[in-house]
């Protein structure tokens, strides 16, 4: 079983990104918000990058040990790696980008071409050897890179941004063949995205980082099920909130507090969906614990519903009928309440 | 992606106007060389040895120029291009300096260095008693000089414009430095080097008050195309402008060899 | 009118408006009469002989200091490459050159007077390290020999030199004009060169000279002129009025010149 294994930390402008993570034979998804540090863990990983502390290992074989003063070359550590716009070779054709990696590694030109050959028959571009990338769509450009990195059997493929510069038409084809691949590679996959569809369809694991640090991980379920960052709540399409829990109370950090059930104590997160909130004009008499005041800071219409944003303590997107929306006059102005019952709020350990 | 085509655009009449001076400005002397060159006589003059020589002095000389240009111009370059070191600014500054200074200002200068007496050139003639100046060596040394920063800058310029990404995608594919270097970053700066190379020959052919003040003028040794002009121009001018016109089809025939990628663009 | 078309008239206009060198008027210019009444004013341009730059501008100030409002500007350079720039239209008044023949290649000179002559000299470095005693010794294949170029009067005149007393010299470089032979020793870069009298003399404690037997001298005989065609022609007669007289004759022998 092929792990690979590493634990970063970097510093650079200011900015800092300390990330453990392993990945064994399966595909591993680094999704956050741009500018967290994913393609710079990416990097690190595949030694493009200096790390300030820490490891990074492969089978059990050392890539990087700062404290014992290891680095391996990029060129040595039997990584493929996919890049962000696929940076094949302009001067050279489909066929002799596949058998680069080949070629100045040793083989013989005429094996070195047949197996490339091969693998671009294997990603369906056989017809498509001899020309130039940039006479290639975006959607074969990708898959000669992929192509590329195959064909050298790495023992772990990195991929940043895989589906980024490709445009919706053919994006939803080239996942698909991309997780065909994915699932028939044998060794860990990390795959850089912003995406949490792509995330979601191409991995089986998510690690979330935010600001430099690792802030979740889990499968895709786990984590819409208990989202523990922003990034993550909005994967799973719910309000989150930190605070502190007391005697069925939580206090919000940002203001309000919410009325849970449940037993729960100390520092929790707090969930509500949005289609357990109901709005109202006028302050509403009834069972839900939870109600209060708030003001119409914007809203998205979707052909069945409306998410209306409101701000108020705590702030909370709801989700309703275009028909009830229409009924609040939303654009009218003046306070709207929420109300949610305390059974429809999640609370979950920080 | 096809459609109508797109109308023809309309040419400001200052852009215009300006436009035709500055081609007549830069025409208008090739015109009058052209029409002056005795046309009957050139096949005489091509057989003429004297002539020969000079024409040959002038090319192994400035090929020699090109080539020792070519061997310390790209490393520099590259130097310049990917390592931050202390005083690359200066480095740079002075590497490009030979551009703006008056050749003559070069030839003096070169003399002060390389010349029997100079800084350099005075231990060389203590130990070997030999010195460079009025030797071939000492014409390509000065054409050296003048030419090597138009090669200089081009091939730096194409380092520095190329994506460097392609370098790490190859390092990833395992191709060691060398390697990268030979299959990745040479072929993407070549038409910049090439470029380079191009503007680098032409200067160094022409060149002419650097090679004068040190170098002397020999026919045969040091004597080459533009020196033979000028002196020719003092005692048979058609035989000053036949030349001129033989030097002015070659420049003419290495732009053109060029096309459009003597700026430098990939 | 297509672009080929336009090519081919500017071509017919550039050939059919290149004229012949050398077409100057062969009328006779009335005689200005005598300068000494006419205030000379204006521009002087004296086109003269590399050997004359140091003589040339003392006499020009002592000139500048009798004219007020004239201004003398000189051109120096090898009397091939003046007579040459003149023939090609180069506007001055005075041409002062280093022998008779650049001076017969230049048909709008006027009359020309002779006023100075020169002897030829061996130029070597300071104390003459090479032990140069005369033109033989620099027929040694050791000693770095520089020349002025053939068609420089000075390269003429070195070579009659060399041929009167049958030496082969083999030189390392022949220059454009005999200052530049002098350089060339004077920086340390040759031995030797063949220089005139007067340039040695310019060139004071920075080169030494070795004298030439008279009989392997050529004399150099210096002849000057108003050109046709002069933009003044009064202030270049006067120029010429003062290097015949004493005062510039005075000048011209202090710089190492001989009487004509």
């Amino acid at each position: 079983m092929t792990t690979l294994a590493c634990d970063i930390t970097l510093h650079r402008d200011g900015f800092t990104l300390r990330a453990a993570l392993s990945a064994a034979s399966e595909t591993v998804a680094i999704v956050g918000p741009n500018g967290a540090g994913k393609t710079t863990l990416l990097r690190c990983v595949a030694g493009l990058a200096r790390l300030d502390a820490g490891h990074v290992t492969l089978a059990g074989r050392t890539l990087d040990d700062v404290a014992g003063r290891v680095h391996v070359e990029p060129a040595r550590r039997g990584l493929g790696v996919v890049f962000q716009d696929y940076l094949l070779f302009p001067h050279r054709s489909a066929l002799d980008n596949v058998a680069y990696g080949l070629r100045v590694t040793g083989t013989r030109a005429a094996e070195a071409r047949a197996r490339a050959r091969a693998w671009l028959d294997d990603v369906g571009l056989a017809d498509r050897a001899d020309a130039r990338p940039g006479q290639l769509s975006g959607g074969q450009a990708q898959r000669v890179a992929l192509a590329r990195a195959l064909a050298t059997e790495p023992g772990a493929l990195l991929l940043d941004e895989p589906l980024a510069a490709l445009d919706v038409e053919s994006r939803q084809d080239t996942r698909r063949r991309l997780r065909q691949r994915l699932r028939s590679f044998d060794g860990p996959v990390l795959l850089v995205t912003h995406d949490p569809v792509e995330a979601a369809t191409l991995a089986d694991r998510l690690v979330v980082i935010e600001g430099g640090t690792i802030t979740q991980t889990g499968t895709v379920d786990e984590i819409t099920r208990r989202p523990r960052s922003a990034w993550a709540a909005r994967l799973a399409g719910v309000n989150l909130y930190q605070g502190h829990a007391r005697d069925g109370r939580v206090t919000l950090a940002g203001g309000g507090e919410i009325t849970v059930a449940g037993a729960c104590h100390g520092a929790v997160f707090v969930a509500i969906p949005p289609a357990a909130v109901a709005l109202f004009r006028s302050r509403p008499e009834g069972t839900p614990r939870n109600v209060w005041a708030g003001r119409v800071d914007g809203f998205d219409s979707f052909a069945d519903r409306v998410r209306v944003h409101l701000a108020g303590a705590p702030p909370i997107t709801a989700e309703i009928t275009p028909a009830a929306a229409a009924e609040l006059d939303l654009a009218g102005g003046g306070a709207v309440h929420a109300a949610v019952k305390a059974t429809e709020v999640t609370t979950y350990p920080r | 992606m096809t459609g109508a085509p797109e109308p023809r655009p309309v040419i400001p009449a200052g852009v215009g106007v300006l436009s035709v001076l500055a081609v007549l400005l830069l025409t208008l002397p090739l015109l009058g060389l052209a029409s002056r060159t005795p046309w009957a006589d050139i096949p005489q003059l091509l057989r003429d040895p004297a002539v020969l020589q000079t024409l040959r002095l002038s090319l192994v000389a400035s090929l020699s120029a090109l080539a020792l240009s070519t061997v310390l111009g790209v490393p520099l370059a590259w130097l310049l291009a990917r390592v931050e070191f202390p005083g690359r600014r200066l480095v740079r500054a002075l590497a490009v300096l030979p551009m703006v200074l008056p050749p003559v200002v070069g030839g003096v200068a070169l003399l002060l260095a390389f010349g029997r007496r100079g800084l350099i050139g005075q231990v060389l003639f203590d130990l070997t008693g030999w010195s460079l100046p009025f030797t071939t060596a000492g014409v390509v040394l000065a054409e050296t000089f003048v030419a090597m920063p138009f090669l200089l800058v081009s091939v730096e310029s194409g380092l520095r414009t190329m994506d460097r990404r392609y370098e790490e995608a190859a390092a990833t594919l395992g191709a060691s430095r060398w390697t990268i270097l030979r299959t990745v970053t040479l072929p993407l700066t070549a038409p910049s080097l090439a470029g380079g190379m191009a503007l680098c020959w032409a200067r160094a052919l022409g060149e002419f008050g650097a090679t004068i003040s040190f170098a002397g003028n020999l026919p045969g040794r040091t004597q080459t195309m533009p020196l033979a002009v000028y002196l020719e121009l003092e005692s048979n001018p058609p035989a000053a402008y036949l030349l001129s016109f033989v030097l002015l089809v070659i420049s003419v025939a290495v732009l053109l060899a060029l096309r459009d990628r003597y700026l430098g663009q990939p | 009118m297509s672009a080929w078309r336009v090519g081919m008239l500017v071509l017919v206009l550039a050939t059919a408006c290149a004229q012949s060198p050398a077409a100057r008027s062969a009328t006779p210019r009335t005689a200005t009469g005598d300068t000494a009444g006419t205030a000379i004013a204006g521009d002087v341009t004296v086109f003269a002989a590399a050997s004359l730059t140091d003589a040339f501008e003392r006499i020009g100030q002592v000139f500048e200091a009798r004219h007020p409002d004239a201004t003398v500007r000189f051109n120096f350079a090898g009397s091939q490459r003046l007579a040459a720039q003149i023939v090609e239209g180069a506007p001055a008044d005075v041409f002062a050159s280093a022998d008779a023949r650049q001076m017969e290649a230049v048909e709008a000179a006027n009359a020309p007077v002779t006023f100075a002559g020169n002897v030829l000299q061996i130029v070597v470095e300071p104390g003459n390290p090479r032990d140069v005693t005369e033109l033989g010794d620099l027929g040694d294949r050791d000693i770095t020999v520089v020349l002025a170029a053939d068609e420089v009067p000075a390269g003429r005149y070195a070579r009659q030199a060399l041929d009167a007393a049958g030496v082969t010299v083999a030189p390392v470089s022949l220059e454009t004009d005999v200052r530049a032979v002098l350089s060339k020793v004077a920086l340390g870069e040759a031995d030797a060169g063949i220089v005139y009298a007067s340039d040695v003399a310019a060139a004071g404690d920075a080169v030494t000279g070795i004298a030439i037997a008279r009989d392997h001298n050529p004399a150099a005989a210096y002849p000057a002129a108003v050109l046709e065609g002069a933009p003044n022609p009064a202030g270049g007669q006067a120029f010429l009025d003062l290097l015949t007289s004493p005062e510039g004759q005075r000048v011209l022998r202090d710089a190492g010149f001989s009487t004509p």
